[in-house]
């Protein structure tokens, strides 16, 4: 029973991990954890009810930015390697779909195949874990979703710093946020973040196991 | 700059002259080479012919290079009405513009029957400035035929595609309305990438070349598209018809890659490479093959062999620093990463990668992550804060009625015996019972508003509820017996309560203190018993042992619970 307690923790310890990535800006833990902020987040993402909660988590798990991601790496591989380079500085800010092909354009080949998927997957367990938290979702079924989340987010990285790197890029692609250059501020904490990830007070195996208790 | 000027003539009404100079300086302003250029000649070549066409019918009208100066007459005509304006009519075509489109378009299927003048943009060039096109007014006449023309005859390279643009600027007269099918597809081709016509034998029969160009095309788009398995079938049937393209093979290595058949992918690559060795396209698709493989030492090859054509590739750089890190060559890997940190693509993976080679170096940070600082779902507050008051009763518990509950009384049944030397020196606690209430000479067995003076201060205490039956007063012997004797020879108590001082601070008592309390209780006829615990150093209850586990527990909870208070107050006010 210890041993299945110890396991538990681990795995709400690692989802919490993963989710703390979306902690930029102005949003933290504490906020997470008042029913006020905790609404409010649920309406910045279009959710206004248990079925559209669940609407929302497996879009997200299924689909996310990362397929229109996907599209515009696609896109742009059919470009040879010097017509990239002289295609970089055309793909000026301003228009949404230019903006985020020059995205896709600047990082779409440091990502691995899955792209930004890891921005999808660290809100669906956030979005998850508020709704499961408030009893707005059935916590086990939330708890599941979550995990299949992490298991996703597993198989699609290889480290905690892809990870961060692939959320990092799709904040930005997916132009939810305020910040028009995702790269000063909310980099900063993301690398914050890293490194703490790294001390070994903190460390945490990124394969960890995940099973649904 | 004036239109004569960029044409380098005088300004004339001779539109054969005007024609002779516009052909001679696209030479100079080539579409493909100098867009702006050419866009500029143009526009002065419309204007020029528009001004050239409209002098020969008004004679009259002054150069525009020389203007007649606007003078206003010293004594204007008299107000004359004006007369109605003739309708305008609506430019009909010429008879003969039909023919002459038409006859454009036959040299237009005839220049796409033939591969060669279909890939030579100077055939183009010069079927679009042929005279049927002169005509601004025809112009959207033969645009439109041409525009048909084309639907039916899309495999063009793209430098023809953008020639057909800067004659008819049919993407820049594009409204916000959806566009139709071969509009999405004209504007692709102008935006997408360049199909390459190069390589294409010669000797190939057109019916071929056409499946082949008609295929790769369909395989791009259905790539753009992200319709993978399409783009594969397609690209493989461009591959039966012709082997050694390097835009098909470019594409097929990607969707090679993509189904994780790398061996294939990477053939694929080593015949990019072959067909067109200064380009970079095979070499990086190798080294990242390589690299995914898991292949660092050939990888590192491949880099080298690459970055000798490019040595600033940035991509190159990052692949190769990123064979080093994984071959536990760090300082190099560090070094190109340093490199790479003011790119413009890899700025951000190179810190992070920065930062894990360094952490692996040095000593890291012990701050804890925000999901193990602000860990807490709602509810836990609550419980936690009940678990706090939980160890406060059982550390407490004295205070919350359930007596001393760890600590075995010595019974002693005279107060002189408070003089035995096992007592005096240590933390005491004494309890005065076994009073009877009828011996108190108690008038109503109730206590309201007791002041007991404690020390030099009065501490009032409201007794005014009877569920209070102890008493818990002084600090000091003195204190003590004062509020002792005060209460046993005043107020009113009932049989079996306890008077009981320093529950929180035990006195250490010393011999005045027994001294003290001998000489005050001694004659007291009312005492029958006294009771004196030891703290730390007495017996100890029965509880004593079993309760200690969780007693200590419940100390370390009280000391962090109070940490964690603390430092949130401290958040709060630091607004951290």
């Amino acid at each position: 029973m210890i041993r299945r307690m110890l396991n538990q923790r681990t795995v709400r310890r690692y989802l919490d991990e993963m989710m703390s990535v979306c902690l930029h800006g102005t949003l933290t833990f504490n906020a997470l954890y008042k029913k006020k902020t905790a609404a409010a987040l649920l309406r910045q993402w279009e959710i206004n009810d248990t079925d559209s909660i669940y609407r929302k988590l497996k879009w997200l798990l299924e689909e996310g930015y990362r397929s229109e991601f996907e599209h515009a790496r696609r896109y742009l591989s059919t470009f040879s390697e010097s017509e990239r380079r002289s295609l970089a500085p055309t793909l000026t800010e301003g228009d949404m779909r230019l903006r985020k092909l020059s995205i896709a354009e600047r990082y779409g080949r440091q990502l691995p195949s899955d792209g930004i998927a890891a921005f999808d997957y660290a809100w669906c367990i956030l979005l998850t874990s508020v709704a499961s938290d408030f009893k707005w979702i059935d916590p086990e079924l939330g708890l599941s979703y979550a995990i299949q989340a992490a298991s996703g987010a597993q198989s699609a990285y290889s480290s905690w710093e892809e990870y961060v790197l692939g959320y990092s890029v799709g904040a930005e692609f997916s132009g939810r946020f305020q910040e028009a250059d995702f790269g000063s501020k909310n980099e900063a904490f993301l690398m914050d973040l890293l490194q703490t990830w790294q001390s070994p007070g903190n460390r945490l195996d990124w394969n960890t196991p995940l099973r649904h208790f | 700059m004036s239109i004569w000027q960029i044409l380098d003539i005088a300004s004339t009404n001779d539109i054969a002259a005007i024609k002779k100079a516009y052909s001679k300086k696209l030479k100079q302003h080539h579409p493909e080479d100098d867009p702006a250029g050419y866009q500029r000649l143009r526009e002065a070549y419309d204007t020029a012919i528009k001004l050239a066409s409209r002098q020969a019918k008004q004679k009259a009208v002054p150069e525009l290079d020389d203007p007649a100066p606007l003078t206003i007459p010293e004594h204007p005509e008299p107000f004359q009405p004006l007369q109605p304006i003739r309708p305008i009519q609506p430019v009909r075509p010429t008879p003969d513009i039909h023919e002459q489109t038409e006859q454009l378009i036959e040299k237009a299927v005839a220049i796409y029957s033939d591969f060669q003048a279909r890939i030579d943009l100077n055939r183009w060039t010069e079927l679009l400035n042929s005279d049927a096109l002169w005509d601004i007014r025809h112009k959207q006449i033969v645009g439109r035929r041409f525009y048909h023309f084309l639907q039916e005859h899309r495999l063009l390279p793209k430098n023809v595609w953008l020639l057909i643009e800067s004659c008819f600027h049919w993407k820049a007269d594009l409204d916000d309305s959806e566009p139709d099918a071969f509009m999405k597809e004209y504007l692709r081709q102008l935006d997408g990438p360049e199909l390459r016509y190069n390589y294409i034998p010669s000797g190939m029969d057109i019916e071929s070349i056409d499946r082949f160009l008609s295929r790769r095309a369909a395989a791009f788009q259905a790539l753009q598209d992200n319709q993978l398995d399409m783009a594969r079938t397609y690209a493989e049937e461009a591959l039966d018809v012709f082997l050694d393209d390097p835009d098909l093979l470019r594409i097929q290595g990607e969707l090679l890659v993509h189904s994780g058949e790398l061996d294939d992918a990477l053939d694929v690559y080593s015949r990019i490479v072959r067909l067109s060795p200064s380009e970079l396209d095979g070499y990086i698709g190798r080294v990242r093959i390589l690299f995914g493989k898991g292949l660092y030492h050939e990888a590192i090859e491949a880099c080298d062999n690459a970055l000798a054509l490019a040595p600033d590739h940035e991509e190159l750089q990052f692949l190769l620093a990123s064979c080093y890190r994984d071959l536990g060559e760090i300082s190099k890997a560090i070094a190109i990463f340093e490199r790479l940190k003011p790119s413009y693509h890899y700025a951000r993976e190179s810190r992070i990668n920065l930062l894990e080679l360094r952490g692996q170096l040095r000593t890291s940070t012990t701050t804890l992550t925000p999901a193990r600082r602000y860990r807490l779902r709602p509810g836990e507050g609550s419980v936690l804060f009940l678990f706090f008051v939980l160890s406060f009763i059982i550390m407490f518990s004295e205070l919350f009625g359930f007596g001393n509950m760890y600590q075995k009384p010595i019974v002693i049944s005279a107060p002189h015996e408070l003089l035995q030397p096992d007592l005096i020196g240590h933390n005491v606690r004494v309890e005065l019972t076994g009073i009877d209430r009828s011996e108190l000479n108690v008038d109503d067995g109730r206590i309201k508003n007791l002041i007991i003076p404690v020390g030099n201060s009065d501490q009032t205490m409201d007794f005014s509820d009877t569920r209070y039956r102890r008493i818990s007063v002084g600090y000091s012997g003195d204190s003590l017996v004062m509020a002792a004797s005060w209460l046993l020879k005043g107020h009113p108590l009932e049989n079996g309560d306890h008077i009981v001082t320093g529950v929180l601070s035990p006195l250490v008592l010393t011999e005045s203190d027994a001294d003290s309390i001998t000489r005050q209780f001694g004659s007291e006829q009312l005492i029958r018993e006294v009771y004196i615990d030891t703290t730390r150093s007495g017996p100890r209850s029965n509880w004593f042992l079993p309760m200690l586990p969780l007693r200590l527990l419940s100390l370390f909870y009280m000391i962090w619970y109070t940490f964690r208070f603390l430092r949130k107050i401290y958040r709060l006010i630091s607004g951290g």
